[in-house]
């Protein structure tokens, strides 16, 4: 069953102008609230970046969450396989332009047994009949093979309301 | 990230994140990339919702590799009578020292306890399933259950920190399986001591983690039997050491 799961996917179709681009747009502050806009000073605050590099790595870096809205009609929500391992499935929200600027590819991370059904499932209901989906997350690495910036998510909001990494136990298949 | 908080220089993040090694997505054909394609995401370090110290897979694997193989304190090289008994020694010395360091006992947990515990539970088998008509009963080396897998994991329930995410599939892992059996034994001596209302030694704490203290502690047949072999192997360990 979770093998057929690869292959489940999501399209979200909304009527808007195609010329919306990746970044922030007017649409952005429909959604997101004051708290939502205060969670970055929040983690600078309390200095928690979401991904940082190893200790013994030499490179240091942080990444920590930030909001981006897109365009609804260019997300694609899906479950990618790690390692080629069809059972182990990462729920992913993918951006794509047709105009071939870079795309983005949001990831949970791949070391939880998450029961990827059940989390594409709650962002479709998010995503569904939205014009605009705002992704919390951080930055990874940019992927030149694909044009892509590959990103973590945190949360994702909709008008719809939110899905949050912090209830990710609800979503972990723990039978495995 | 809970700042002032040590962490175990084995460990690869500051404390309250984990370690995420290099890995490839496989992204399926879908109607807007209908080729599919595969990213590579590098290693990082990623936070934990909580704050609380998680161990996954990968780290504890790679935490074997880089630093098992030149430990002090190994348990005693005698076999005990199996093909297999020396094979884990150092993973027994490994996650023995680990589980002192983070957990600090009273009394530091001897590699030997861990390695008869082994001998008595699996015979050193790590594919060991209790009930093979029941892939969640115990499963591995220390013979972890599948209820116990996900305390060790659920960071809503007994434990109240230092937990390890596993699939049932990890507990067949021996380093993996003995990560998880010595953290739970710890655990047991714990709830040991709440349940006698004193501080318990560490073969009461296997009484425990065997199900029988009271038994033990009462010296009824059950403590006897169950409690024996794991007694007999401790004791051909220790004798090895003063030798």
């Amino acid at each position: 069953m979770q093998k057929n799961l690869v292959r489940i996917i999501l399209i979200f179709t909304i009527a808007l102008p195609s010329t919306l681009s990746f970044s922030l747009h007017d649409s952005s502050y429909d959604i997101l609230s004051e708290e939502d806009w205060s969670l970055l000073r929040q983690e600078k605050e309390k200095g928690t970046p979401a991904l940082s590099s190893a200790i013994s790595d030499e490179n240091k870096w942080e990444s920590y969450n930030e909001w981006r809205c897109f365009s609804a009609k260019n997300v694609e929500a899906l479950c990618a396989s790690v390692d080629d391992d069809d059972s182990h499935l990462v729920p992913i929200v993918t951006i794509q332009n047709k105009d071939g600027s870079p795309g983005y590819e949001y990831a949970l991370g791949s070391e939880y047994n998450w029961n990827c059904n059940k989390v594409i499932e709650s962002w479709s209901v998010l995503i569904e009949n939205q014009e605009s989906i705002c992704i919390h997350g951080a930055y990874l690495q940019e992927d030149e093979q694909n044009n892509n910036s590959l990103w973590y998510i945190d949360q994702i909001k909709t008008q719809n309301g939110y899905w949050k990494m912090e209830n990710y136990y609800d979503f972990l298949s723990y039978d495995e | 990230m809970e700042k002032g908080k040590k962490i175990h220089p084995w460990r690869f993040c500051p404390p309250g994140r984990h370690w995420v090694k290099i890995h490839p997505l496989h992204i399926p054909p879908s109607n807007k990339n209908p080729a599919g394609s595969e990213t590579v995401r590098h290693e990082h370090c990623a936070d934990n919702p909580s704050g609380k110290d998680q161990l996954y897979p990968d780290e504890i694997s790679e935490i074997a590799n880089q630093y098992f193989l030149k430990l002090e304190n190994m348990p005693c090289s005698i076999p005990l009578g199996f093909d297999s008994g020396n094979r884990f020694d150092s993973f027994i010395s490994g996650w023995t020292k680990y589980w002192n360091d983070v957990l600090m006992p009273t009394e530091p947990l001897d590699p030997n306890l861990i390695k008869a515990l082994i001998a008595s539970e699996s015979g050193f088998n790590p594919l060991e399933l209790a009930d093979k008509k029941n892939s969640n009963s115990a499963r591995g080396l220390t013979q972890v259950t599948n209820d116990t897998r996900k305390i060790l994991g659920n960071e809503k329930g007994e434990l109240k920190d230092h937990y390890l995410t596993l699939t049932k599939k990890n507990l067949n892992d021996p380093n993996i399986n003995i990560a998880a059996g010595v953290r739970w034994l710890f655990q047991k001596k714990k709830l040991a001591e709440g349940q006698l209302g004193r501080s318990v030694s560490w073969i009461e704490a296997v009484a425990k983690y065997k199900s029988v203290l009271k038994d033990y502690i009462n010296s009824t047949p059950k403590g006897k039997k169950n409690m024996g072999p794991f007694l007999k192997y401790l004791e051909e360990l220790k004798s090895c050491k003063k030798t």
